[in-house]
């Protein structure tokens, strides 16, 4: 039996969400193969052209924790991802990238979003809050505050998802019971377990104080 | 032998201090490896094979090579391929999106060959053989006709078929690193639980001195033990870099993060129990297997907790190959599962024995902390009155139970562990050792210890963690991070303030041996008016920067630790739902650092606990051999819905030192839940996951029977 041709499954990857495009870029590619020893300076591979292909890009504009901003960006990039390697918005956490576990949630017009299944143009013209976008100079935003008195953090992966999603609550209801912060923080992971303390956290600011 | 400071002079260790990295953590300002950017960087991604064995006949690189934004290609180098996902080749270009796109250039024939990926399939005559050294590999204890015959000779057996599904680490942060070379030297930022360890295995790899790399890690986002060694994927970022002359980053997606960097290995056992007319074990006898993936190793120690009799252990115990992702240590490898089933069978043989469980544990546990702790667990759960005499007896609908699990754990503490401790003249301390926090709180530890160890507010001392420049640390697995790490922090600055009291001794007209600090005033021991405030003391070094580094004694850290936990639970009989209501968890772990970072690593486990007695389950094809679940949507983790109240009371020992928690208040979770199963319904549980349908099953067999 065997096989011959394209991966096109290969299990590295499992997204259709953006499209093919034809990237721009030239230069010299090295091989190797992993068991051999040093390489030396010397490209093995071939030299492609140095034509220039065409590149797509668009330029979106959007309002990133009140600065506004214009960017180019290709279109089948993430709203995440250009947070993320574009912007240096750190903060917003690439996980799953397929909306499962809330780690890049941002709050898009005064709604949260995963920022990872919004292609970054169709944010333009949108105002969007990071977690970057929380604290005022060195004075934590009351979340921040109330996460780090109760410990709702450890390996804090998860942290500013979960601190962005219980902005999203308190905004939209200032005091929740605790059956309502589950639920409403249901759309996030901590692989952790910080849960407890999360939630300790938040019947903390429940009463109004968390949702500014 | 060294001591700890008496714990009314701390200010800090044996308190609830929150985080020192908790504003890092909280605003975004953290960088992980996953954050590094770094001028002209490249994005590495590796190709994986989509079968499950197959030999690997020609591969061509030549169209990714082509790919105007490839810079660098990689062939593994592999004739076989063992599992779905097993590398193939690598690239990295200049941005994901490209690389993505250049490996579905890379054209491999592969030849396939047959597979198995279950441990029936793997176990069956005439199974392909899918390892040179065979399938299977046997591990035996015991005289089983000897203990068959003490079995039939006990006044009650019992038995039970366990079964423990493997359960993927599903660290947040996947694992990868940013890789960049400088000349001949190697900067690489690695998400990892040992720095130290990373840089010997990058020189190793790479024939070069230890000196020329530089291994970092900041933060990272969870390991759970799985990312101990730097992986192909750390390999591959830095050859990839190396070739490129360019940074490259490689993390793992999250499906790779499923299929190829660890997982627990799977427990499927089948035991058998004897009991003597007073209630003492007489024997146990156990057949079982289970899969590490492709390597096989998928041990568990046993007999777990209880005594059983010399001689009256039996054990058959088959670690199976199957064509998976091979297994890595997860959080307390191997005691989960000893928990799970000792939990399950010693609660059916009290019961059997006519014996409520808690007193037949009181029976049986030799452990004298347990004892202490079953008494505390079982008042705070409400035993007495929460435990169902006759199982399943509690309401209709919705019914409720008790249950209780068990635990133990080692600890102990690394003696090569060093830290350097800088004393400026301005009057701040930088206390620095190149030990990693992977959410377990250390570096607020180090800065907890070293503040009270020198007698000064924390915000005088500045620790710095993550490095392979700082001080040689071990790694951390094992729950031995805090037991080597405070201990060294603890000697280092105390030989720091003796060097600081011999600096000022003459100021103050006193021998330094008469010096003391306290609250940030160095002062005389025998008379309180011959003071100096720290910044004023540190002066006197008079622009010399206090320099010392010392490392682990003897005294200040032990190991063996013991825990309970008893949950509530109620279990809807209509829809199948297990509910987790409340947990207690009772745990020593010695002189107890900070008692708010404590709780989380307790909170945490249980969770982690319960998500794998309910809802985790790694699930392969058997027709494809394929993992169908490689994602956080179908591979179900607990959500904010699914956690309980959690009660954590911490059996604070001070006099034993400190000793780790990262792992045992993993073990006891899912024996309490499943205990607490059976108490709620009358109906006996024994394998995982215990999902809504296995549930809804199980009733409808008794109803029927
Ligand atoms: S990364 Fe977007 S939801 Fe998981
Ligand atoms: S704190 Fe680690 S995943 Fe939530």
């Amino acid at each position: 039996m065997s096989e011959s041709g394209k991966n096109n499954s290969h299990p590295g990857k499992g997204l259709n969400r953006r499209s093919f495009l034809k990237g721009m870029g030239t230069g010299i590619v090295g091989s190797a193969t992993l068991s051999q020893g040093l390489l030396s300076a010397a490209p093995q591979g071939p030299t492609p052209s140095s034509k220039s292909q065409d590149i797509t890009s668009a330029t979106v504009t959007m309002t990133i924790n009140g600065k506004r901003q214009s960017l180019e960006v290709e279109p089948r990039e993430s709203l995440a991802h250009v947070l993320r390697e574009r912007l240096q918005l750190t903060g917003t956490k690439i996980v799953c990238d397929r909306g499962e576990c809330g780690a890049c949630t941002v709050i898009l017009n005064g709604r949260t979003v995963y920022s990872c299944m919004m292609l970054a143009l169709e944010a333009e013209g949108a105002r969007i809050t990071t977690i970057e976008g929380l604290a005022v100079g060195e004075k934590l935003h009351p979340i921040q505050e109330a996460f780090v008195k109760h410990d709702a953090l450890m390996c804090g992966y998860c942290t500013p998802g979960f601190e962005l999603a219980l902005k999203g609550l308190l905004d939209q209801n200032p005091n929740p019971n605790l059956q309502e912060i589950k639920r409403g923080l249901s759309g996030n992971i901590c692989r952790c377990g910080t849960y407890p303390h999360i939630f300790n956290a938040a019947l903390e600011l429940a009463g109004g104080k968390g949702g500014k | 032998m060294a001591q700890w400071k008496p714990l009314e002079k701390m200010r800090y260790v044996a308190h609830d201090v929150p985080r020192t990295d908790g504003p890092a953590k909280v605003t975004g300002a953290a960088k992980y490896t996953a954050d590094i950017v770094l001028p002209g960087m490249l994005y590495g991604m590796i190709l994986r094979s989509p079968h499950a064995h197959a030999y690997v006949k020609n591969i061509d690189l030549s169209g990714a090579e082509k790919h105007p934004a490839v810079k660098a290609v990689l062939d593994m180098n592999k004739y076989t391929v063992r599992y779905y996902g097993d590398e193939v080749a690598a690239v990295a270009a200049t941005s994901p999106e490209l690389a993505e796109e250049a490996l579905d250039l890379i054209k491999v024939q592969y030849e396939l060959l047959p597979f198995v990926v279950t441990e029936e399939a793997a176990m069956a005559p005439g199974a392909p053989r899918i390892a040179e050294e065979g399938n299977v590999s046997w591990e035996r204890a015991g005289d089983k006709a000897k203990v068959e015959q003490i079995l039939a000779g006990s006044s009650h057996v019992v038995e039970a078929d366990i079964r423990c599904q493997v359960q993927v680490h599903a660290c947040l942060e996947s694992h990868g690193a940013v890789a960049q070379w400088e000349g001949d030297k190697l900067k690489i930022w690695i998400s990892t639980q040992g720095v130290h360890g990373c840089r010997e295995d990058f020189a190793t790899y790479f024939e070069i001195d230890q000196d020329k790399v530089e291994v970092i890690c900041d933060y990272m986002g969870g390991g759970f033990g799985s990312k101990f060694p730097v992986g192909v994927e750390g390999q591959v970022a830095a050859r990839l870099a190396k070739i490129a002359g360019l940074p490259v980053k490689l993390m793992l997606s999250r499906k790779e993060e499923c299929l190829a960097v660890g997982n627990r290995p799977s427990a499927n056992m089948k035991l058998k129990m004897g009991g003597d007319s007073q209630g003492k074990i007489t024997a146990l006898w156990q057949e079982s297997n289970g899969t590490g993936g492709i390597s096989g190793n998928a041990g568990f120690p046993m007999p777990y907790i209880f005594a059983v009799p010399e001689g009256a252990y039996y054990k058959k115990h088959a670690h199976v190959r199957i064509n998976a992702g091979t297994e890595r240590p997860f959080r307390a490898p191997g005691h989960p599962m000893s928990a799970f089933g000792t939990d399950i069978i010693v609660d059916m043989l009290a019961e059997k024995a006519g014996i409520d469980p808690l007193r037949f544990r009181l029976l049986n546990d030799p452990d004298q902390s347990r004892q202490k702790q079953y008494k505390i667990g079982a008042e705070r759960i409400g035993w007495e009155t929460r435990w169902n005499k006759v199982p399943g007896s509690g309401s209709t609908g919705k019914k409720r139970g008790v249950g209780i699990g068990a635990g133990r754990w080692g600890g102990g503490g690394a003696r090569s562990t060093k830290v350097q401790v800088e004393i400026f003249p301005e009057g701040k301390v930088v206390v620095s050792t190149g030990t990693q926090d992977l959410g377990t709180g250390i570096r607020t530890l180090v800065h907890q210890v070293a503040a009270d160890i020198l007698g000064i507010p924390m915000s005088y001392v500045t620790p710095q963690i993550g490095r392979t420049i700082y001080p040689f640390s071990t790694g951390s697995g094992g729950s031995i991070t805090t037991g080597s790490v405070t201990p060294a922090v603890n000697n280092a600055c105390n030989t720091a303030l003796t060097r600081l009291f011999e600096k000022v001794a003459p100021a103050l007209g006193v021998d330094a041996g008469d010096l003391a600090c306290e609250d940030g005033v160095i002062y005389a021991i025998a008379d309180r008016s011959k003071s100096l405030k720290w910044k004023e003391a540190t002066a006197l070094l008079q622009g010399e920067v206090l320099n010392i580094t010392d490392g682990w004694v003897e005294g200040l850290s032990s190991s063996g630790v013991a825990g309970c936990q008893f949950a509530e639970v109620e279990v809807d009989t209509e829809t199948g739902r297990i509910k987790p209501l409340k947990y207690v968890a009772v745990q020593d772990f010695g002189l107890a650092v900070n008692t708010l970072t404590s709780r989380s690593q307790i909170n945490g486990a249980i969770v982690m606990g319960i998500s794998w007695c309910l809802s985790e389950d790694r699930t392969m094809d058997p027709k494809t051999g394929t993992m169908v679940n490689p994602n956080l949507e179908s591979y179900k983790l607990s959500g904010p819905m699914e956690i309980p109240e959690i009660e954590v009371i911490i059996d604070h020992m001070p006099e034993r030192g400190v000793i780790g928690l990262g792992e045992p208040p993993q073990v006891p979770v899912a024996g309490a839940l499943a205990n607490a199963v059976y108490n709620a319904t009358g109906v006996r549980i024994t394998r995982m996951p215990m999902t809504a349908d296995v549930v809804l099953q199980a009733l409808a067999k008794k109803g029927g029977a």
